[in-house]
């Protein structure tokens, strides 16, 4: 550790901080709402996005720890997403803690802790440092599941998320075991070149195996998404969101640089393994959902049919390897792929729950698709802006998500057209197919607001207005879902499609 | 991967299921059951519990007894830097640990503000 | 001139974002006068086509317009997002703004008093922006764009009056079918972005010159080329989004929607979307004789299937939309054949004719207090004169009676069909001569059943027919003088013109000294008895019309009597939509609801997983003291899913 090694822990820093200051100002025997412990939540994530800022555009890459995380492209962009989300779960989380009651400061303490450990994760180079990532992640996420602690849903998602999370991390312990005695080493880099050796090639195939059913378990993908549907329906509405799309940044990441790794030693047993996990996971996701009856467990559902759309692009991914070993995957259109839909997916469902959170009741009611019937008429905004939500997870052209959407197919046609094997471009059919079934549900809930009458006790309803925080992020969603779907940068201001593209480009220039 | 590895593999992982099964099939097909009143009763040297063994505590002895481990095990990491301590370049060295003594009394300050450690 | 061409479309996108705040600032009880509503929602389109005009008129021979920004970034070239404008487009354009003018001024009349007036306009502002997107698109992507954006409008518009269940649910219908293509459409796109490098059509254009064979080798996929594949799948997309067989049958149920839209994006604009695209990807087409043969051949097939049904509906808005279907049916005919700009000049005249025929319907049923059914209609003629008229004149129009629009634009697509040298040419005409028939005879049935004879309506229906405020007479004036002399625009060599339309359009898609792909074969002789053949069968229609519905109302019911199945058959639009919703529809719901949900997710997974897990229970006997519930669940399906990834990475 020298002193050059901190200047790269800066963005780090931010919610590290703020942590700490909520802790020191919050800490205190009575319990009520103070106004200055989400503000300092807020300069958290805005010091975080204020270095990323600073930092971008990155020449090469920053260690820190020894090498144990690497402050690169893909680090800042994973910083940007997860400080994004971070924020955006902060705003939403005043308001709707306000009316359940339950404003404490250890709520923020908790979503900053959990944004440190999905960077973390993002930025790490070794196992070690991505368990410590993950278990940060992961132990304050399991806290944040029940904190509506009155409620037994809430408690239920706690404990579910808490007994299954542990199992996948033993797996993912038990993995890094197994690589540790194959290779020898924590690091990613030692990884690729020794699955080559023929004799302790059983141990870090199995080991891979562990990882790799670690990762689908944080990302929600079949056989492992189980637990998903359970736990994001008891959450609080907000940290459904934070986890749906936090989460899924910090491991996508990190999968792309262990994969990254792994695929210059072209291991082709694992593409396939994936190919069907993207496969079954799109179809499970999509068909589930269509069944459900609470717009929060369809958003469930559809969160893991687009992990397995997001697998596709791992699928494909290919990469180059550059002068003394670099690896670049700024060609990699699938690549560049995963990280916009995490974007698109980001602000788009961040907004979708921002307005669950709001039309949300005591106890977890009022999300059934029959309690959104005609509300596109009582509240004009709020259902303008569902369903522009509603049509970016769809993946309508126009929106973030198509975008996302059309990278990722594209890659994998890409990938398949032109060569024997006709898989790829099988699966990118399969996977817009497999979009047209999740239309079907998304549009239930366009025909609930805009095709049903309002109903009966409606009148009676009298919701409370919408809070600044949550009308701040509804209103953030809706410009980022459009702007990042079409918005040409005119002002050169850096927002839009184009500057975002060029940044998803640079981050992936400099994966080792 | 060779064949072979596979089928020592799963040789393994299937007698390593079955041996369970067996003992027990075994045991509940050639062990005698004659149950009476006192095999069903606690065991004998035991005491009759007062109250059941599931009741519920206070929180309060949950509380002391995980910022007991918290805050030990922490400390724990102060052996391995005494050791290196020599060796080392000197100021940086001492400044992450003072970093890492002030988070851990970050942490005591909450939870003495907070207090958990106050038994009333 | 490029500031125009951008100016156009945002005209329209500030119009629909000022409607839409009026129409919250309505619902917040704010007054707003309809008429400041009407003024603003008009001027968009209106300026749009002035603007349109003056772009026409300053725009140099064989120039391209061309205005963008970067937009997506794949493989290692930018995707633009921009406009270019060139002749096809710039007709698009005036049918667009200038027909869309029109509606619009009409719909102030139409709609008035209804609740929703701002935000209908909003919709209908917003649908065409989106429809200028897709026309001035300088690549398929944001043709793509457009594309969906209009589907979406027309959904919002079709189910407008959304207290009706019915209504919103052929809005559904509509959009879920257009799905189905578009699907076919994204995918055809990816394929020739993934042989070509490029969406951008300048750019397509001189990749498919340069290097062909890129796009002649096998696709993998049956064998057939990436040139068939690519058109058909996104043929598909037309086939959804211009109500082709098979994805036809949402266009009748559009008419949910109020009269104007139906006009304006289910008669003269957005179903013609996919003759546009076809014509636009017309180079690449030209690779692939396979997929023309398929789009001549489904525009044909078309063409005659909705003719027949046509004759037997009794809604005067359904007959209309299956005459839609019919005579798109026809420009696909025609752009299958390699002819555009004869595809084309059919879509401006049909756009004119038919605009008037939905308007006119829209005045009647105006009239009639909502009434649609022509089995309750009749002498209309006296009370409802210039809606008569110019209903009967863009009737006349569209049944192909000299010289009136139709008759230059279908009477071309026949000769091209009859001339083209492919083999199937015969078939195409035989069934367009039918088709010919079919027209005139529902064309004439519509007009004597409404207009002519006694009145059938019930007293107080009777007591309220009045003929329409002026802002809809003097729109239907103006579109059936339209559709009365356009077609000179394109009086072909045989009859001495100089089939100006047909060049215009053509120097934009043709390379310097390239020919039409339709080369022509025949004489001029044949040419002319073949016209004469086709007035003929014209005007026998609107004879066996006359005797049925005007001389003896008595005769069709015979008919009907002799051959009752066949009648039932057709009226019910030979099951069709019964048949999707048997085989397709309900199988799916099922699939999704009883099979694969209850039975896969809850009863498959955890019945197999239950039973491990009590075979696990019963193993570990008291070992398991706490209840746990379904976790165990969860973590036993982890396991098995861990055991499937090793051995799927082991083997």
């Amino acid at each position: 550790m020298t002193w050059e090694d901190t200047k790269s822990l800066m963005p780090l820093l931010g919610p590290f901080l703020a942590a700490l200051a909520i802790l020191v100002v919050g800490g205190r025997k009575e319990r009520g709402p103070n106004p200055l412990l989400p503000l300092l939540a807020l300069a958290g994530f805005g010091w975080t996005l204020v270095g990323v800022g600073c930092l971008w555009p990155l020449e090469g890459a920053h260690d820190a720890f020894a090498g144990g995380l690497r402050l690169d492209g893909l680090g800042l962009v994973v910083a940007l997403l997860v400080s994004l989300g971070g924020a955006a779960c902060t705003l939403l989380s005043v308001d709707y803690l306000k009316r359940r009651g339950r404003n404490l400061p250890e709520f923020y303490v908790l979503v900053l802790f959990s944004a440190l450990g999905m960077m973390v994760m993002g930025m790490s180079t070794n196992w070690l440092s991505l368990l410590l990532g993950l278990e940060t992640m992961s132990l304050a996420l399991y806290v944040l599941c029940g904190f509506l602690r009155d409620e037994t849903r809430s408690v239920e998602s706690s404990i579910k998320y808490f007994l299954t999370g542990s199992f996948a991390s033993g797996l993912f312990l038990f993995g890094m075991g197994l690589l540790y005695g194959g290779t020898g080493s924590f690091e990613f880099r030692d990884l690729g070149g020794a699955m080559l050796d023929a004799q302790s090639q059983p141990l870090i195939v199995v080991g891979v195996g562990f990882l790799l059913a670690g990762f689908l378990f944080k990302i929600g993908a079949a056989p492992l998404h189980m637990w998903l549907p359970d736990v994001y329906e008891g959450a609080p509405t907000p940290i459904t969101g934070f986890m749906a799309t936090g989460v899924k940044v910090a491991a996508f990441a990190a999968v792309i640089r262990v994969l990254s790794e792994i695929y210059q030693h072209e291991h082709v047993g694992l593409r396939d393994v994936l190919w069907w996990i993207a496969l079954i996971t799109m179809i499970v996701g999509n068909v589930a959902a269509l069944a459900q009856t609470s717009v929060k467990r369809m958003l469930a559902y559809s969160s893991i049919a687009h992990a397995g759309y997001l697998t596709i692009a791992l699928v494909v991914m290919r990469g180059a390897v550059g002068e003394n070993g670099a690896i670049d995957f700024s060609g990699s259109l699938a690549a560049r792929a995963i990280l916009y839909y995490l974007l698109a997916y980001l602000v788009a469902n961040m907004g979708a729950f921002g307005v669950l959170s709001y039309l949300e009741k005591q106890g977890g009611k009022g999300l059934a698709y029959e309690d959104l019937a005609g509300l596109g008429f009582k509240h004009r905004f709020l259902g303008l802006v569902l369903s522009v939500f509603a049509l970016s997870l769809a993946g309508i052209p126009g929106t973030a998500g198509f975008v996302g959407k059309f990278l990722v197919f594209g890659s994998a046609v890409d990938a398949g057209v032109g060569t024997a094997d006709s898989s790829f471009v099988l699966l990118a059919v399969l996977g817009i197919l497999n979009s047209l079934v999740g239309l079907y549900y998304y549009l239930r809930v366009l025909i609930q607001l805009y095709a049903k009458p309002l109903a009966e006790d409606a009148s009676t309803r009298g919701a409370p207005l919408v809070g600044m925080g949550t009308g701040l992020v509804i209103v953030a969603s809706f410009i980022g879902t459009l702007w990042w779907g079409f918005g040409a940068d005119f002002l050169n201001l850096g927002f839009g499609v184009e500057p975002a593209m060029r940044m998803m480009q640079g981050a992936l220039a400099t994966l080792r | 991967m060779e064949p072979s590895v596979l089928v020592s593999l799963l040789i393994v992982l299937g007698l390593a299921a079955a041996i369970p099964v067996v003992m027990v099939i075994l045991g509940r097909a050639f062990g005698p059951k004659r149950p009476t009143e006192v095999k069903y009763s606690v065991y004998e040297c035991g005491l009759e519990p007062p109250v059941d063994a599931r009741r519920r505590f206070t929180v309060k002895f949950y509380e002391v007894a995980v910022l007991f481990v918290v805050f030990d095990v922490e400390v724990a990491f102060l052996f391995p830097w005494a050791l290196l301590f020599k060796k080392s370049s000197g100021f940086l060295f001492f400044g992450e640990m003072i970093v890492f003594l002030g988070i851990l009394g970050v942490g005591l300050f909450y939870v003495i503000k907070r207090g958990a450690l106050e038994w009333e | 001139m490029e500031t125009l061409v951008v100016l156009i479309p945002l005209l329209l996108l500030a119009g629909s974002a000022i409607s839409g705040i009026l129409a919250l600032a309505k619902t917040r009880g704010h007054e707003v006068p309809d008429r400041a509503i009407s003024w603003i929602a008009c001027t968009g389109p209106v300026l749009a086509f002035l603007f349109t005009v003056l772009i026409f008129n300053n725009m140099g021979e064989g120039q391209v317009l061309v205005a963008g920004y970067d937009w997506i970034l794949a493989g290692g070239a930018w995707i633009k997002a921009g406009f270019a404008v060139d002749h096809l487009t710039m007709v698009m354009l005036m049918v667009v703004t200038g027909v869309g003018s029109l509606i619009h001024v009409y719909s102030t009349g139409y709609m008035k008093g209804d609740g929703g007036y701002a935000r209908y306009f909003c919709y209908l502002n917003l649908f065409m922006f989106f429809m200028l997107v897709l026309v001035m698109a300088n690549s398929l992507l944001l043709l793509f764009v457009g594309w969906e954006g209009v589907g979406l409008c027309s959904y919002l518009l079709i189910g407008f009056w959304w207290a009706d269940e019915a209504k919103a649910r052929a809005g559904m219908k509509a959009f879920l079918v257009n799905r189905i293509g578009d699907a076919g459409f994204l995918l055809g796109m990816l394929a020739i972005y993934k042989t070509a490098g490029t969406l951008n059509f300048q750019d397509l254009r001189t990749f498919v010159a340069g290097n062909p064979e890129a796009f002649l080798q096998g696709s993998g996929f049956f064998g057939v080329s990436l040139a068939t594949a690519s058109c058909l799948l996104l043929f598909l997309g037309a086939t959804g989004k211009s109500a082709q067989i098979p994805l036809y049958v949402w266009l009748p149920d559009a008419m949910a929607g109020p009269t104007p839209v139906s006009a304006l994006i289910h008669a003269a604009t957005m179903v013609t979307a996919g003759v546009y695209m076809i014509g636009r990807m017309n180079f690449l087409y030209a690779l692939s004789p396979t997929s023309m043969i398929v789009v001549s051949l489904v525009g044909a097939l078309t063409a005659f299937f909705a003719g027949t049904i046509a004759m037997t509906q009794f809604d005067i808005k359904k007959v209309l939309a299956y005459s839609t279907v019919s005579q798109l049916g026809y420009m696909f005919i025609a752009a299958g054949l390699g002819a555009v700009s004869v595809a084309v000049f059919h879509l401006v005249a049909h756009a004119f004719f038919k605009a008037c025929l939905f308007l006119g319907s829209g005045s009647v049923i105006h009239a009639m207090d909502g009434e649609q059914d022509m089995r309750k209609m009749g002498g209309l003629q006296r009370k409802m004169p210039i809606t008569f008229i110019t209903m009967a004149v863009s009737a006349l129009a569209m049944a192909g009676i000299p010289p009136l629009a139709g008759f230059f634009s279908k009477d071309e697509i026949l000769w091209k069909a009859f001339s083209s040298e492919l083999g199937h040419g015969w078939f195409l005409w035989l069934l367009g001569i039918a088709a010919a028939f079919c027209t005139a005879v529902y064309m004439g049935r519509l007009i004597f059943m409404t207009f002519f004879g006694s009145c059938r309506a019930d007293e107080k229906t009777r007591a309220h027919i009045h003929e329409s405020p002026k802002s809809m007479t003097g729109v239907l004036a103006v579109l059936g003088v339209g559709a009365a002399v356009i077609g000179f625009l394109n009086v072909p060599h045989f009859l001495g013109g100089h089939a100006a339309f047909s060049h215009y359009v053509d120097s934009a898609l043709m390379a310097a000294g390239e020919e039409p792909l339709a080369a022509e074969t025949g004489s001029v002789a044949v040419e002319l008895s073949l016209a004469l053949l086709s007035v003929m069968v014209a005007f026998a229609g609107l004879m066996l019309a006359w005797r049925w519905w005007v001389k003896d109302p008595s005769l069709p019911a015979t008919y009907v009597d002799r051959y009752p199945e066949v009648y039932e058959l057709v009226h019910d639009k030979y099951r069709v939509d019964e048949f999707y919703q048997g085989a397709i529809v309900e199988p799916l719901e099922n699939v999704a609801d009883g099979t694969l949900y209850k039975a896969i997710d809850r009863k498959g997974v955890d019945g197999a997983v239950n039973g491990m897990a009590r075979a696990f229970r019963w193993l570990g006997a008291r070992l398991a003291s706490a209840e746990t519930g379904n976790v165990r669940t969860y973590v036993a399906v982890m396991i098995a899913g861990i055991l499937l990834v090793m051995l799927s990475l082991l083997t």
